[in-house]
């Protein structure tokens, strides 16, 4: 008897967080909580607060504005009341709040509670930088560094209450939906609050050679590293394995497989939640609130195993590290290029010789960089035997820099000189007619070398 | 529920207008100026299609009483042609309220219209319309004073080179 709960008309769920107040009006006068006199004189009221508000805006000067304004106005008034009324303990007593309380009071009101959730978003903000993830995702710096930081520069809580003005690109593991303004601002920040610090439990190094196994261009993808990160570690305990190192191998691959071999969903669901359940005491990670979000994260770590399990494509999911540090490419110096005139002369040079031991003569003792021989060649005045025989003088760090420029294996040729073709096709015959280990290093350092 | 604020504004602000017109009479009596109910009704009309027709809205009395107590005075305005010369009156006010880009304040334009319609103008709204609006919007938009003339500035030039 002690339990006797209050019987509520209006269903929360069902009202639009986004447009608050008028899905809760709407919502009121369809289950006869008001009437349509009290419409009426609700969206008087309405008009009255807009009213003000334009002649603040324009400080008196003007009676009239042009519609869009006002109605983004509107919009936002309208915003700035349904803040205040989500604070009462159900939408039934807002209604009475409502029916009570002018809406230019309400409105005063919920322009303070923004202020006050303008305050929550700094701090939080200020704590996202604190625990900011050392990645080179582009997207993750530029939304949580600049963009946000942007967005108190230009909210405007008065007129613009409802929008954000920035583009929160950085995607969430759970996104925010069905929100506006500084609201969705404060949850997205929230959200990403947790996701850095699940990420805090790992070494950034581990964090970004993970990364740089998902996509070696992971660092202009917009993708979500927690749920990378989230994966992995519920990988290597559904491997049994620690997850802090979040090193998995084809060998914990197999084990993990071979687990959910020939098993259900609602069994792979099992085993993702209880290696998720060790996962946070390996951790051990206490905090409830971030149990919870890695909790409302699982669904879309299980599907995505579901589907692995399925197509048996657990590498996609389960991604090793791979280390950028081994792949480092090197940036080779073609060299300063000569005078033009000196450069002028020594071709005319070349080209009046009649034997080839004497060109080649010329353009050892002459031609010093990498570019000026580059220049050289492309001047259709060797022929492709002389070229060859120039190419024959080059050591093997030269010519693949040289074919690095001029790279043989592009498909498409249709854009390309003659002069340009003709060394290409020079460059292919010279490394095809090498021997295959010595032709695979050619390649090799072609591809290690920075265009 | 409806929020549509053009929609809004115009069924609830259009009694009220009216009222403030027809309060108006008490102050135009004593230049021989009286609007009936019915012109009152077709002001606020002519006030809706204009605002509408250029985008925008208006809460409250709006403009029409300022606009009537500017022009009640004027010697071209008569009891024969009062109504329909501010029912002209209205929709240039509103166009080029838009066309200065609100730059200029309610009271400024309505003093430059009287100003041009009583001087330069001498009564015409086609004059007022097409030559001092339009110029005086032209400026505003190129960054210069609503006043502001090439006219004079060549005749000030001239009389400068003339002293020399």
């Amino acid at each position: 008897m002690n339990n006797i709960e209050k019987l509520i008309h209006i269903d929360r769920k069902k009202l639009n967080e986004e447009f608050y107040f008028r899905s809760l009006i709407e919502e009121a006068a369809s289950l006869g909580m008001i009437d349509e006199e009290d419409v009426e004189n609700i969206q008087y009221q309405c008009l009255e607060l807009l009213k003000h508000r334009i002649e603040k805006l324009n400080q008196g000067e003007s009676s009239s504005v042009r519609v869009e304004i006002a109605e983004k106005i509107m919009i936002s008034n309208l915003y700035t009341v349904g803040i205040w009324l989500k604070t009462m303990d159900n939408a039934d007593e807002a209604i009475k709040e409502i029916k009570k309380t002018h809406i230019s009071l309400i409105y005063e009101k919920g322009r303070k509670r923004i202020d006050t959730k303008l305050n929550s978003a700094r701090h939080i903000h200020m704590m996202v930088l604190k625990n900011f993830l050392k990645t080179d995702n582009y997207t993750y710096n530029a939304t949580l560094k600049d963009g946000i930081t942007g967005f108190f520069k230009i909210y405007n809580p008065d007129y613009e209450a409802h929008e954000i003005r920035i583009t929160a690109d950085y995607p969430l593991s759970i996104p925010v939906s069905n929100l506006a303004g500084i609201e969705f601002v404060l949850k997205y920040l929230e959200n990403i609050y947790y996701e850095n610090m699940f990420c805090a439990y790992f070494s950034s190094e581990d964090i970004e050679h993970l990364m740089f196994g998902y996509s070696k261009d992971y660092k202009l993808l917009v993708i979500n590293i927690y749920e990378v990160v989230l994966n992995i570690a519920i990988g290597c305990k559904i491997a049994g394995k620690k997850a802090l190192d979040l090193n998995i191998m084809q060998v914990h691959r197999k084990i993990a497989a071979d687990k959910m071999f020939l098993k259900s969903e609602e069994e792979i669901e099992k085993i993702v939640i209880m290696a998720s359940e060790e996962l946070e005491e390996e951790l051990n990670i206490n905090n409830i609130y971030l149990k919870q979000y890695i909790k409302n994260s699982l669904p879309k770590v299980i599907s995505s195993i579901i589907n692995a399990a399925k197509l048996s494509t657990y590498e996609n999911v389960f991604i090793s590290k791979k280390f950028p540090e081994l792949n480092r490419k090197f940036k080779f110096d073609y060299g300063i290029k000569m005078d033009d005139e000196l450069y002028r002369s020594t071709v005319q040079e070349i080209t009046q010789c009649r034997y080839l031991s004497d060109k080649l003569l010329i353009i050892k003792r002459k031609i010093k960089s990498i570019a000026d021989m580059e220049d050289l060649l492309l001047e259709d005045e060797l022929s492709e035997n002389e070229i060859n025989a120039v190419l024959q003088g080059f050591d093997m760090i030269e010519t693949a820099a040289l074919a690095r420029r001029h790279d043989f294996r592009e498909e498409n040729k249709s854009d390309l000189s003659i002069e340009e073709l003709k060394l290409r096709n020079c460059l292919e015959k010279f490394i095809t007619m090498q021997e295959e280990n010595h032709k695979k290093l050619f390649l090799k350092t072609m591809d290690l070398m920075e265009d | 529920m409806e929020f549509n604020v053009a929609a809004l504004s115009s069924s609830i602000v259009q009694k009220q207008a009216i009222n403030e017109i027809i309060m108006c009479n008490d102050f135009t009596g004593e230049y021989g100026l009286v609007l009936t109910l019915e012109q009152a009704a077709e002001l606020v009309e002519t006030r809706f299609t204009s605002l509408s027709a250029n985008g925008r809205i208006e809460l409250g009395g709006g403009v029409i009483d300022k606009i009537i107590k500017e022009f009640c005075d004027s010697p071209y305005i008569t009891r024969y042609n009062y109504a329909e010369t501010l029912q002209e009156l209205l929709k240039l006010f509103y166009f080029y309220k838009n066309e200065t880009l609100d730059l200029l304040s309610d009271d400024d334009l309505i003093k430059f219209m009287k100003d041009s319609f009583n001087n330069t103008c001498c009564g015409s709204i086609e004059l007022l319309a097409d030559r001092e609006l339009n110029k005086m919007a032209n400026n505003l938009r190129y960054g210069y004073a609503p006043s502001y003339s090439e006219d004079t500035c060549e005749t000030h030039e001239e009389d400068e080179n003339e002293q020399y």
